[in-house]
């Protein structure tokens, strides 16, 4: 026998053994973070672009603080490929406010490769409760799609960047206390709204809008991808296009970029009222990105759940 | 010359090498494959064991029965509970400004939920605050039939009560800004006390609501 081919043959026996021996082992908990000097400004980044626009108005006005996107404006984080150019912007940074369950699993990587080993993140959902996925996962990455979890996330940010400056913590949370009021207000001004709702019972295309639906007091029927991302199967649509005849649901709540011609069927074979709800995941980093894109998801649910069924 | 002399006194000594037979080399291939199953199932069998040890006790997967995961509930008390989690982030803030917990109008007046009236509440709750030394108690008592009641309770640490500087933030351990530590749960399921309790009991209906889904 050749000494490679033993070679490759103990390779493979390992390789076994190891991914048996990882199988059932639940991840290991993030090691704490180093604290921050409590000097010098505090360069922040994050991952997403909710967490950009929450930071901005957290850290409105305080100084020696200043936010940044780890990823570019245009792409979404659910196809993005790490680029040096990203990684090495981690190098520079003091904080990161990332997701943390599913969203942005690409950062731990790139935190890694940057070297940076004083870097504290701040994980946003570490109080968050969970909604299961749209098919029965064990939880839903989209929490940033909501305007309660953005008021008590925003919150959160508050509170750790004041233990990394005790000095501005009451400023960090008299700005956090102001911009959840605005969500409120918008929340608030919807749902009042969305009482008069002729239909309560929406299927979406994707499985990230449950917290928003579940806040405004609406149903979620069913969820068309298969799992984030994937494009359903010619059964699958079939399958929902049965479940809204049986339930009688008449509006389908999608995404920017689903392709048309799979809510096609669903169009034709149910008579379905099609209605896009944004992300808050692609487009120029801004203070104000949150608020007005949800603004307009309100207003398309008041229009999709009130006005159009008149 | 003197090179030549040398290269003559030393003798060249011929060995040869063989390969093991073929038989004899899978052998032993055969054999380190078997040492290295052998031990990731020794390590696989550990773990099992020591998660069905944890799963027996209670300490992972299942649910204790005093206790409700919060994927559990029924979407409605989902968004109560979400609610609740909201306000009392809020009651916190207001006592660490103002030394004392804030009453259920003065929550309202800033529309924080769950204390503000919502017109999306299919359960018509009404909420009312009880108090007594550091342990406060906010009620939310349905109105319509098929909702269960929500208690949240924080209670303060005992005056003179030395902190503990390793207890950490989580679920039921809340900081307030002047750092002291607070116990706080959400309840579900009793029935609506008449004066602030710190341990609702099992036996009277309570469930501790956990957000148990990491």
């Amino acid at each position: 026998m050749k000494p490679l081919v033993i070679f490759i043959a103990l390779g493979i026996a390992l390789g076994i053994a190891l991914a048996l021996a990882a199988c059932g082992k639940a991840d290991p908990p993030a090691p704490a973070p180093a604290p921050a000097t409590d000097a010098g400004p505090l360069r922040i980044g994050v991952t997403l672009h909710p967490y950009y626009a929450w930071t901005a108005n957290v850290i409105a006005g305080v100084p020696g603080m200043e936010v940044t996107n780890v990823l570019p404006g245009e792409v979404d984080a659910g196809s993005y490929q790490p680029s040096p150019g990203d990684i090495a912007k981690i190098a520079k940074l003091d904080v990161l406010v990332v997701n943390g369950i599913g969203h942005d699993d690409f950062i731990g990587d790139m935190v890694k490769s940057s070297g940076n080993t004083r870097l504290v993140t701040i994980a946003v959902n570490e109080g968050t409760p969970l909604l299961a996925g749209g098919h029965g996962e064990a939880k839903n990455s989209h929490t940033f799609i909501s305007f309660t979890n953005a008021i008590q996330q925003t919150r959160l940010i508050a509170r750790r960047l004041g233990e990394l400056r005790p000095q501005h913590a009451d400023k960090l949370r008299a700005n956090a206390a102001a911009y959840a009021d605005r969500l409120r207000g918008l929340l608030g001004t919807a749902s009042q709204q969305l009482a008069k709702a002729k239909v309560k019972k929406v299927v979406t295309v994707h499985d990230g809008y449950a917290y928003l639906l579940q806040e405004l007091g609406i149903t979620l029927g069913g969820v068309v991808q298969p799992s984030h991302g994937l494009i359903p199967s010619a059964k699958e649509l079939g399958e929902m296009i049965d479940l809204m005849k049986k339930e009688a649901v008449t509006v389908v709540l999608t995404e920017e970029d689903f392709p048309d011609k799979l809510l096609a069927p669903l169009r034709e074979a149910t008579a379905a009222r099609v209605y896009v709800i944004g992300h808050v995941a692609t487009g120029a980093y801004t203070p104000q990105k949150f608020e007005v894109e949800m603004r307009t998801n309100a207003d398309t649910l008041v229009k999709a759940l009130v006005t159009d069924p008149e | 010359m003197s090179t030549h002399v040398a290269e003559q006194a030393v003798p060249v000594r011929t060995v040869e090498v063989r390969s093991p037979s073929p038989a004899r080399e899978a052998g032993q291939v055969i054999r380190a494959v078997l040492h290295i199953v052998f031990w990731s199932a020794a390590l696989l069998g550990a773990s099992w064991k020591h998660a069905q040890r944890d799963a027996a006790a209670g300490k992972a997967g299942a649910t204790p029965a005093d206790e409700v995961a919060f994927r559990d509930l029924a979407s409605d008390d989902q968004r109560i509970y979400r609610n609740a989690l909201e306000g009392l982030v809020e009651a916190e803030d207001a006592r660490s400004r103002d030394k004392a917990w804030p009453t259920v109008e003065a929550l309202a007046a800033r529309r924080i939920p769950p204390f503000a009236p919502d017109p999306l509440d299919r359960g018509a709750y009404a909420w009312k605050r009880l108090e007594a030394g550091g342990l406060v108690n906010y009620v939310g008592t349905p109105g319509a039939s098929g909702h269960p009641t929500f208690l949240v309770v924080a209670l303060e640490p005992q005056p003179g009560e030395p902190a503990d500087p390793q207890a950490v933030v989580d679920e039921t351990h809340h900081r307030l800004a002047d750092g002291t530590m607070i116990h706080v749960s959400i309840w579900i399921g009793g029935a609506s006390p008449g004066a602030p309790i710190a341990q609702p009991a099992y036996e009277d209906g309570w469930r501790r609501v956990t957000m148990g889904t990491r």
